[in-house]
């Protein structure tokens, strides 16, 4: 040590006692039981909130700790979390921790249970449905580590929020896709082993990256230098989505030099997963390389993918699934030459670079900027067709259900549709799609159009495809303005382009299919351009590959800049932030539709809207267990392009009166962290005010598309969340979380009803009637309880009671307007019917698993790393329960002149019944 | 001992990572051929006679045993003009299977061979003749499920031509229903050559008159939700091939698509069909002194001045005027003229007489059928004196004049029979038939502006021009 330092110390010891507390240094190393160091252990003071990490020799140190009695809280991804009372009398005190680990891949870490099924036949989007993914539990809160695993089997969404109010950022770049709103979990999905590193700040709690959003926000730290040096191989099995899993990857660490990098890889695959006629077929890859460059500066470049294949399946009426047997009814399958064959295929595959530089500019502020590249697709086939019989095996016609004499003939009626439903229950082929027949209708139309000779496909296997690209840039200011003030400031500039189109991708052995409008309305015979799909280009011959029937992109960019301070005291913390942000749009149509001659081709008016938001907050330790908190936030949110535009396949027309949402939530409560209890319970109050959004849908009796534009929307979502989490001694923690909510519409929307095959208002600003409806989106209302042992040999059992309640299924805005209530009695049964909102039964489902690690060193006694082999089995779901409607929707249809609600019934989709996750990990570090 | 671990470490890793990548998803399919063959293990057990023979009217039979037909569909519904109805008939007759689905022609187009099970199948004969088979609704026949059909009706062979039998219109009732006919040398009745099939922007069917030379005809029936509704028929003579059926009493043709109909030759009456328009002066100067004929392939047009309603002329006659003329049309013998005033109408003269009743000139013995309205219109009145109309009472006959400032006089004080109209310049009569409505009313004795039409009527004393008033509520102001 130099003169200067010994000078120095000294000196740093004299400046803290010049404070008006004594205050003392707060040393120590931190270790696992085999006295290997522990890297990048959490050193927390309680209550003040000041921490360090531990480094690579797992010594730590935290000065100006006041004397007194304190907490300690020392936790990391790889071991359980400790929380020490500790009287601090001296001026330096040392600690030896000694860390338990955390048995890896319990089963909830485990299985990413990311669903990959959608609500509809034209819903493209991709990612979770809502809520965050279980990939990312940070099972450190109870009430977090319910929400991603245990409740996501029945898809519940936290406060009922949509996915658009959570925000999820890798390595510094926002990880969400601006156009749809949604968060791109699926870039990452299978790469478990490199996520591990993350943040989780939940609902309006103040982040560090990022001023975040209502719902919470994630970081994720996925660069080489945070990565476990580590060689790591397992093997799953399972009968969810995916049967196989396989994953392999390797961190190197950092070297003296400072380059670190890490590897991973990941395979899962089925052939069938647990709904019949799905597959899956995922590789994942990514890839990191980072240089410390000084003390200063370093440097991450970051590049992963995931490239995923999958068979979808779609939610269906209770009549097919009763016919059928089974409440996992897919209508998207069918047999050709005697093999399973789905036509609803979903191809995604989008890799992304991200380049980190972390600055510290000095010892109390940093800068981390980030810049990322993603590109790439995400397709969904299905059948297409052009003046033929409708293929789908559960159209409604083709149903027992159906009465073509209109209850005119009941006796008639009776014997039809017995022997439908027969011919129905006994045949599954029949059930199914035919494409053997649907071959032949192909074979057989030998003729001639637009001087092509050949067999011109009356089916064909089209591509919905979207193309996207995105860049991002990202850019977070931290300073430690003094001892009691933080600040946290940012700039994030995001643009993304995404195109739209369809493509031929099997024409199904025939020689040519044909960009026609299918559904065009050919009644005013002297507009024959009404035909036509791309005017400039008509009447044209198609081949696979070839695009067809709409193409446009959507131009969208976001650029926001944000600032927050956080006040940290001995009692109170407080913390206050504001954004504003700009987000601008347009589209650019490269066909000229038929229909819509002078609004399709070329760019639309740009929308632009300017948006703010302003939060705060304030924590009241009663001591380092007891807290008391109350936040609020209030914001703006511009519509989302694929909400703002009433039908962008075909022309530019916005939604009337197009408007930013405004949204305040409010959020409260008390948090207890004591030894051997933590326990929070949350109070939260949201309200959406003004948004919009726009549904699509196949009308058979407009025999085209309509669409559903609805503005004004109003919602308050309400609730509780509890958790308690006790260890009760000897190895068994109890845990018990309730999330109890009532999300509902506050006020009554407007729809604007258009139809694509002509330009005329089906509806224009008509009222819905849905106030006091529920929001549709998982129950509103799950509990859990959960026993967990943990034995000192490193084994593990735990078993989960839970219980869901109050799903509500997505309402049909048509059905409550003037016009579906005409000449119905106010208040009689037929009324009441129209008018309600479908609840579902209260559901109870049970969940197991266990897990085993066998540290090979103690056997042999000569292996020169620390080797580990791990087992995981995880049960969903024990009890078998089938009937476990996970959501489910009211069909865009409603037949007006009956007014009977169940001719077009609502469809729903079921959880899986019992389903396992096997995992066998070889781990060497 | 170290060596052979890290050995099966190694071996371990590399079984791991060799068991991730053998897998793989299969993604190809083969795709079926269907060989264009009749499906083995059915043959047909009657035929359709046979079970057109087990039919009653307006009762559907049942029937139980496991009868099987075979036929080759003979229309399919491509075009729209065939809805939920595979029409198919063998050497014996023709049967309509009714079925619940739309574009059934994707898997049964037309000459497809179809078997068909009629176990569990209700077969009946309506009032007409046409046979249906299908399932039963009460006293009808209902469609076939389309969940089912496809069990009933076996699919065969397909790119069979179905040879349609050659008719006569003049021998209908030996036709089979259900079946495909050729009918030769025949055309569209003038009245419905040129037009559209049928009513597109309305959705609604149009009936349609094809006859032969020797004026037998038939219907011919198309749907208004067919592709071809707007096509405009031919106004040649040739041949059609269509669906034989039967409705009220008479015979029936349904078009299977606009490829079927081949008119394009000489009519029956010598015309192509297609009539060129002339101006009714150049009509009119035809007529040199003597009777004659219009030639072949013309039409005149205009808007008709006289008044249907007050019956002030003969009822088979009407009065039209264009840019050029006027001229009275007559039709033929029982037919009435059934056009209104301001109506405009086109009239095909080709090969009819211009004769001259009484030194009015006429064109006589028009069939109805040539006359057709084509719009609306006024014609408003040459403002002249008597004595301008008197000079010029040749050129402006059967035209619309008006005399201001005249006096009405006569042996009586109603319109009925011979009246004088007198103004500054001379006097001419006026004549109203004792059938007019207004035949009985009063004229007025002060002056007034008349409107009215140029006539002639050279019996007893020549020339005889004449006023022709059509309502003096309008006429006489």
């Amino acid at each position: 040590m130099s003169a200067i330092r010994k000078l120095i110390l000294p000196l740093l010891f004299i400046i803290p006692c010049l404070s008006m507390a004594q205050t003392a240094t707060l040393k120590g190393v931190v270790h696992d039981e085999a006295g290997i160091p522990v890297e990048n252990a959490k050193i927390e003071i309680r209550p003040s909130g000041v921490f360090t990490t531990s480094d690579s020799s797992g010594s730590f140190s935290i000065f100006n700790v006041p004397y007194g009695k304190t907490e300690v809280n020392i936790s990391g991804e790889a071991f359980n979390a400790q929380l020490i009372s500790i009287d601090i009398t001296q001026p330096e005190v040392n600690l030896d921790i000694q860390t338990t680990d955390r048995l890896f891949e319990s089963a909830k870490a485990a299985s990413d249970n990311i669903p990959v099924i959608t609500l509809s036949d034209d819903d493209l989007r991709e990612g979770s449905a809502g809520g965050v993914s279980s990939v990312l539990s940070a099972s450190r809160d109870a009430f977090t580590s319910a929400t991603s695993f245990v409740f996501s089997a029945a898809r519940f969404r936290i406060r009922g929020y949509e996915d658009e109010n959570f925000l999820t950022l890798m390595n510094g770049i926002p990880m969400n896709d601006i156009v749809s709103g949604r968060n791109l979990y699926s870039s990452f999905s299978g790469l478990n082993d490199v996520v591990r590193s993350r943040e989780y700040s939940q609902g309006l709690a103040p982040a560090t990256y990022s001023y975040g959003s209502i719902g919470g926000v994630y970081h994720i730290d996925s660069r080489a230098s945070r990565q476990r040096k580590q060689f790591q191989t397992s093997y799953a099995h399972s009968n969810r989505s995916y049967d196989n899993r396989f994953m392999i990857t390797y961190g190197s660490g950092i070297s003296n030099s400072g380059w670190s990098y890490a590897l991973s890889y990941s395979r899962r695959w089925a052939d069938e997963g647990f709904v019949k006629g799905t597959f899956y077929d995922g590789h994942s890859y990514f890839a990191s390389v980072e240089k410390i460059i000084n003390s200063k500066h370093s440097l991450a470049l970051t590049a992963f993918g995931a490239s995923t294949k999958n068979g979808r399946s779609a939610p269906a009426v209770l009549e097919i699934l009763d016919l059928a047997g089974t409440n996992y009814y897919n209508p998207y399958w069918g047999y050709q030459n005697g093999k399973k064959r789905n036509a609803n295929v979903g191809h995604g595959h989008q890799p992304i670079a991200i380049l980190t530089h972390d600055w510290k500019v000095s010892d109390r502020s940093s800068l981390l900027t980030a810049a990322s590249f993603q590109t790439g697709s995400y397709k969904v086939s299905g059948l297409d067709w052009y003046n033929a019989e409708d293929p789908r095996p559960d159209y409604y016609r083709r149903l027992p259900s159906y009465d073509p004499f209109f209850g005119e003939n009941p006796e008639a009626y009776a014997a039809l549709s017995a022997e439908v439903a027969a011919a129905l229950r006994s045949n599954e082929a029949l059930r199914q799609i035919q494409w053997d027949k649907l071959y032949e209708a192909n074979q057989i139309n030998d003729t001639t159009f637009n001087g092509t000779s050949g067999k011109w496909a009356k089916y064909v296997v089209a591509d919905r495809v979207t193309d996207n690209r995105r860049i991002n840039f990202n850019s977070t200011y931290s300073s430690i303005i003094n001892d009691n003030l933080q600040f946290n400031g940012g700039l994030t500039v995001q643009n993304e382009v995404s195109e739209y189109y369809k493509e031929v991708k099997d024409l199904m052995g025939a020689d040519f299919f044909t960009d026609l409008n299918q559904f065009a309305d050919l009644s005013n015979s002297a507009n024959k351009d009404v035909l036509q799909n791309n005017l400039d280009n008509p009447n044209r011959i198609l081949k696979e590959g070839d695009r067809y029937s709409y193409n446009y992109a959507a131009h969208v960019n976001h650029a926001a800049v944000w600032g927050q301070g956080v006040w940290k005291y001995n009692r109170m913390d407080y913390f206050a932030g504001v954004q504003l942000s700009n987000t601008s749009f347009y589209r650019s149509g490269k066909y000229r539709n038929g229909v819509f001659p002078n609004n399709s081709l070329g760019d639309s008016d740009t929308e632009s809207f300017f948006n703010y938001s302003l939060k705060g907050g304030a924590t009241y330790k009663h001591n380092g267990r007891n807290y008391f908190f109350a936040n609020a936030a209030y914001l703006t949110r511009a519509p989302l392009f694929e909400n703002a535009f009433v039908s962008p396949r075909t022309r530019d027309f916005i939604a009337n009166d197009l408007k930013s949402e405004s949204i305040y939530s409010v959020e409260g409560g008390y948090l207890l962290r004591a030894p051997r209890v933590k326990a929070k319970a949350v109070a939260y109050y949201t309200r959406f005010n003004d948004g919009t959004e726009t549904k699509s849908f196949y009308h058979g009796d407009f025999r085209t598309f309509v669409n559903y534009t609805i503005t004004q929307i109003d919602k308050r979502h309400a609730g509780f969340e509890l958790a308690a989490e006790v260890n009760a001694g000897k190895g068994i923690t109890l845990s018990a979380v309730a999330a109890i909510g009532e999300h509902i519409y506050s006020d009554r929307p407007l729809a604007t009803i258009t139809q694509d095959n002509k330009d005329t208002l089906l509806a224009s600003n008509e009222i819905v009637f849905a106030k006091n409806l529920h929001v549709a989106g998982g129950p509103q209302s799950a509990y859990t309880f959960g026993i967990n042992y943990r034995s000192k040999k490193f084994w593990f059992v735990n078993v989960n009671f839970n219980y869901f309640n109050n799903l509500y299924i997505d309402f049909n805005p048509s059905r409550r307007t003037y016009n579906a209530l005409d000449l119905v009695e106010a208040g009689t049964a037929k009324w009441n019917e129209i008018l309600s909102q479908e609840r579902t039964d209260g559901q109870f489902t049970m969940d197991a698993s266990a897990g085993w690690s066998w540290r090979l060193n103690n056997k042999f006694r000569d292996l020169k790393k620390q080797t580990f082999i791990v087992f995981n089995l995880g049960v969903s779901n024990l009890l078998n329960n089938e009937d476990m409607i996970t959501s489910g929707f009211e069909q865009l249809r409603f037949d007006a002149d009956t007014k009977d609600v169940n001719r077009f019934a609502p469809k729903y989709y079921y959880g899986y019944g019992t389903t396992f996750f096997a995992s066998i990990t070889f781990r060497m570090n | 001992m170290r060596i052979l671990k890290n050995k099966i470490n190694y071996l371990l890793m590399l079984f791991v990572i060799a068991a991730g990548f053998s897998s793989c998803v299969k993604d190809e399919f083969d795709a079926p051929v269907t060989a264009n063959v009749d499906p083995a293990g059915i043959a047909a057990t009657h035929t359709i006679a046979q079970v057109q023979s087990m039919a009653v009217a307006n009762v559907p039979t049942p029937i139980t045993t496991d009868i099987v037909i075979s036929g080759v569909i003979i229309a399919d519904d491509e075009s729209g003009s065939i809805y939920k109805e595979i029409i198919i008939s063998d050497s014996t007759g023709g049967i309509s299977i009714q079925v619940d689905v739309s574009n059934f022609n994707t898997n049964y187009p037309m000459g497809r061979r179809v078997f068909v099970k009629c176990k569990g199948l209700y077969v009946m004969k309506d009032a007409d003749g046409n046979y249906e088979i299908g399932f039963q609704n009460g006293a009808d026949i209902a469609r076939i499920p389309q969940t089912l059909y496809e069990q009933y009706v076996i699919k065969g062979m397909w790119g069979l031509t179905v040879t349609p039998t050659v008719i006569s219109l003049g021998a209908l009732n030996s036709v089979k229903t259900n079946t495909l006919v050729q009918i030769n040398n025949c055309e569209f009745i003038q009245a419905n050559a040129g037009v559209t099939y049928a009513d597109a922007p309305n959705l609604r069917f149009k009936n349609l008159t094809i006859k032969d030379c020797a004026n037998n005809d038939i219907i011919l029936y198309t749907s208004g939700y067919a592709k071809f509704a707007s096509d405009t028929t031919p106004t040649g003579n040739g041949t059609i091939i269509a669906v034989y059926k039967r409705y009220s009493g008479d015979g029936e043709l349904i078009l299977r698509n606009t490829s079927d109909v081949r008119m394009d030759s000489t009519r029956c009456n010598g015309n192509t069909g297609n009539a060129v328009l002339m101006p009714i002066d150049s009509l009119r100067m035809l007529h040199t002194g003597t009777t004659t004929f219009a030639p072949a392939d013309k039409k005149i047009k205009g808007i008709v001045i006289s008044d249907i309603s007050t019956a002030h002329i003969n009822s088979r006659n009407v009065v039209i005027q264009d840019g050029t003329a006027g001229i009275l049309v007559r039709f033929e013998f029982g037919a009435s003229n059934i056009f209104f005033l301001g109506d405009e109408i086109e009239v095909i003269v080709s090969g009819l007489e211009l004769s001259e009743f009484n030194g009015l000139l006429q064109v006589n013995n028009v069939p109805l059928a040539n006359a057709v309205k084509v719009g609306t219109g006024t014609i408003t009145p040459r403002v002249a004196t008597v004595a301008q109309i008197l000079s010029n009472a040749e050129a402006w006959e059967s035209t619309l004049v008006q005399i201001q400032n005249a006096t009405i006089s006569g042996s009586g004080s109603t319109y009925s029979g011979s009246r004088t109209v007198t103004d500054v310049s001379g006097s001419m009569v006026m004549f109203t038939s004792s059938s007019a409505t207004f035949s009985a009313q009063t004229y007025p004795v002060t002056p007034v502006t008349i409107t009215s039409i140029v006539s002639q009527y050279n019996i007893p004393t020549p020339p005889g021009y004449q006023l022709s008033l059509r309502n003096p509520a309008l006429d006489v102001q």
